[in-house]
């Protein structure tokens, strides 16, 4: 024992010594050969910036005289409009700027409304970016100069001309640019890689950082999940909608059913509470009904569908004809379709596998003599099940580990041809 | 480790016995090395079709063009690398083949893939598709298998409205649909729970034959999956092999003519695959060999 102890303190420092500088050259190596056979930047990124402005516009009232009004999509309704509709205030709506609705007097601009105007950002893979902005500045160096009116006529010559304007606008509105932003997120996102591969090598104070921002980012982000997508919409919206629609939704519909929403919405409440009296230093008992709830529900609900779709389904699945043909139906065979051999075998098997695992698992009688034979075979089927899903295994890990490498030297390296 | 060496017999049995003892990092080096290289060279091999994918492949190919479609995003980026790929085929698939196409997500990240999905393959290859008539992003919906229980019964209280906020009562694709039964396809690319078996369990249970039902899934999940294929699931496809095979399926039917490299994912991913694989076998055999040589030399030793 102390020997070994003594050969590992000695021998795993060298070890790691040269583990560490084989990993050192291989990265500088492949880095260095890597820039060398495709020159350019580190963590390359793209955004197309698109600038979007919205005005404040309200529906303008149709005449009543006819009997009829007209919606914001242009549409005509039929109904009668009331002395309430009258009196109601217009519809307000946040549209584009160009938007044909107002200058076909649909809809009016509200005055006193500062128009709303802020940048898009669609990221834009990098060779394709370049692409598209080496046509841009051509397309540009093109559209600017005017149109030869050698030869045309006047007409032709103004339709030209304003063609090239409209053109020249859509090359100019058109930016693609580096995003530094997005080039420190890929420096981080590969640093962070780096930092939990670091703990093949052994456990280090780089990848304890790495796994504690990981659980971190997750705890955190878990928790945002649940607030936004359970608690305020399945929950707070129902038991105050105006305040939810006020500070946290805008856009949040108004149900057709408050009161009764209200009221079910109570129950959640409730159990929530319930549940959290755990915490609370007596009555801690009281947590226990929430929990009976929770377990009954999907204990209700799994097993319905557990014995439709894993027990009966499955069994009819299992009951297949040990002799195959190319088609499926009794018809098919009695009209000579051919014989099947591997329908058959697999067949078979399926049937000496289901009935010989079977019999492995049932312990009432000892594994001896034909029941013994029969359950070892029914092992043979269980150790190649586990041989095959270890290889499957084998075969996603390998993927995403594919999946992290060609984030390394696509995103952050620039490696793609 | 050099008194350990000294103790070993000398030639091609110490030797043997030497690489039964190797450091495991030289072995996570060479497992760099093995997918580093082909990912480099762009190594690729060709591929086969298999059953799964075929009937996976058939099973889109069926139904007539303007079907309704529902694409489940049940996985989030820690997946990704396996199951994009597949993902981004059979939506460039569905789209080729004129179906109207929902999306959604039982996973909360699945929302946002499926918008990368919409804007690298949707519009990229087919910017004629409007959104509202062609597809729609129902987004992300919390409750589990839960939501996918009540979608058999009403999917407006699930989905009240789509991921842009616009009821779905005013979308034209959903016009007269009322529950899942209502598509003619569903396919869920699932990673975990909830996503292929919870719609076994809960959707193609509830309603047996009102739609078709595929699944693609990441390898450590297939052998769960793998016994409700052919008669619960008409097709499956399995981790990367399956999506690379069904790939080639898809884009030598329905071929693009620029940045074809999102539909090449698979493939691309296959060739260090092999390579590694390559590995795995030789050190298995080779670890083998190793314990074999251990255990004469120390028989003869005693």
């Amino acid at each position: 024992m102390s020997a070994d102890r003594a050969q590992q303190s000695s021998g795993a420092p060298k070890s790691d010594t040269r583990l560490w500088i084989a990993l050192l050259i291989f990265g500088a190596v492949g880095i260095f050969a890597g820039k060398l056979w495709r020159p350019g930047p580190l963590a390359e990124a793209y955004v197309e910036v698109v600038t979007e402005t919205r005005v404040l516009a309200e529906v303008v009232p149709a005449p009543t005289s006819q009997g009829t009004s007209t919606n914001a999509q242009g549409s005509e309704s039929l109904a009668p409009t009331s002395l309430e509709q009258e009196n109601a205030p217009p519809t307000r709506l946040w549209v584009e700027l160009d938007d044909p609705r107002l200058k076909s007097g649909e809809l009016r601009r509200v005055e006193g409304v500062a128009t709303e105007v802020w940048d898009e950002r669609a990221k834009v893979d990098p060779k394709k970016a370049r692409e598209q902005i080496a046509a841009l500045e051509s397309d540009a160096e093109k559209l600017s100069a005017p149109i030869d009116p050698t030869g045309l006529t006047r007409e032709e010559f103004e339709v030209r001309e304003a063609a090239r304007m409209n053109a020249l606008k859509v090359v100019e509105s058109t930016r693609i640019v580096a995003s530094p932003r997005d080039s420190i997120g890929i420096w981080i996102a590969a640093l962070l890689t780096l930092g939990i591969f670091s703990f093949l090598v052994r456990d280090n104070p780089f990848y304890k950082v790495v796994e504690s921002i990981l659980i971190g980012v997750s705890a955190a982000y878990w928790m945002l999940v649940a607030f936004w997508s359970t608690l305020v919409p399945d929950l707070f919206a129902k038991l105050a909608p105006d305040l939810v629609r006020a500070t946290m939704l805008p856009g949040l519909a108004p149900s057709e059913h408050p009161g009764k929403d209200f009221l079910l919405a109570l129950i959640p409440l409730a159990l929530g509470m319930m549940l959290l009296w755990r915490l609370a230093p007596r009555g801690a008992w009281i947590a226990v009904w929430p929990l009976a709830v929770v377990i009954g529900t999907f204990a209700g609900m799994r097993l319905t569908a557990s014995i439709e779709a894993d027990f009966m389904a499955q069994i009819a699945a299992t009951m297949k004809p040990l002799v195959a043909y190319t088609s499926s139906s009794a018809e098919g065979a009695a009209a000579g379709s051919a014989f099947d051999l591997g329908g058959t075998l697999a067949g078979i098997l399926g049937v000496v596998g289901v009935i010989t695992v079977l019999v492995y698992f049932f312990f009432s009688l000892e594994h001896k003599g034909v029941v013994g034979k029969t359950a070892r075979v029914g092992v043979w089927f269980l150790m190649i099940t586990f041989g095959a899903a270890f290889g499957f295994t084998v075969m996603g890990r390998i993927t995403l580990l594919v999946g992290r490498f060609d984030f390394l030297f696509n995103d952050w390296l620039g490696l793609s041809p | 480790m050099k008194q350990r060496n000294e103790q070993l017999p000398p030639g091609i049995r110490g030797f043997l016995i030497r690489m039964g003892q190797i450091d495991r990092r030289w072995i996570y080096l060479a497992v760099a090395v093995a997918i580093a290289a082909p990912m480099l060279t762009r190594l690729r091999f060709p591929e086969v079709p298999g059953r799964m994918a075929q009937a996976t492949f058939n099973a889109i190919e069926s139904i007539p063009p303007g079907s309704r479609v529902l694409i489940a995003y049940d996985f989030d980026p820690a997946s990704a690398a396996e199951l994009e790929p597949m993902a981004n085929a059979v939506l460039h698939h569905c789209a080729s083949k004129g179906h109207r196409i929902a999306l959604m997500a039982l996973w909360p990240l699945g929302k946002q893939l499926a918008d990368d999905a919409i804007r690298d393959i949707l519009l990229e290859y087919h910017p004629e598709k409007v959104e509202g008539v062609d597809y729609v992003q129902l987004g992300f919906k919390t409750g589990n298998e839960g939501v996918i229980k009540l979608m058999t019964t009403s999917i407006a209280e699930a989905y009240a409205a789509d991921a842009s906020g616009k009821p779905i009562t005013q979308i034209p694709l959903l016009e007269g649909v009322r529950t899942i039964g209502d598509f003619q396809l569903i396919a869920s690319i699932s990673a975990g729970t909830p996503g292929a078996q919870q719609w076994v369990q809960y959707g193609d249970s509830a309603m047996p034959d009102a739609f078709k039902f595929v699944a693609g899934t990441t390898g450590v999940q297939s052998s769960q999956l793998l016994p409700y294929y052919p008669k619960q699931m008409e097709g499956m496809l399995i981790a990367i092999k399956g999506a690379a095979e069904y790939e080639m399926l898809v884009t030598e039917k329905y071929p693009v003519t620029r940045s074809a490299d999102r539909l090449a994912l698979g493939r691309e991913r296959m060739g260090p695959q092999f390579v590694a694989h390559l590995l795995l076998i030789g050190l298995i055999v080779l670890g083998n060999i190793s314990m074999l040589a251990a255990r004469g030399w120390k028989g003869a030793a005693r």
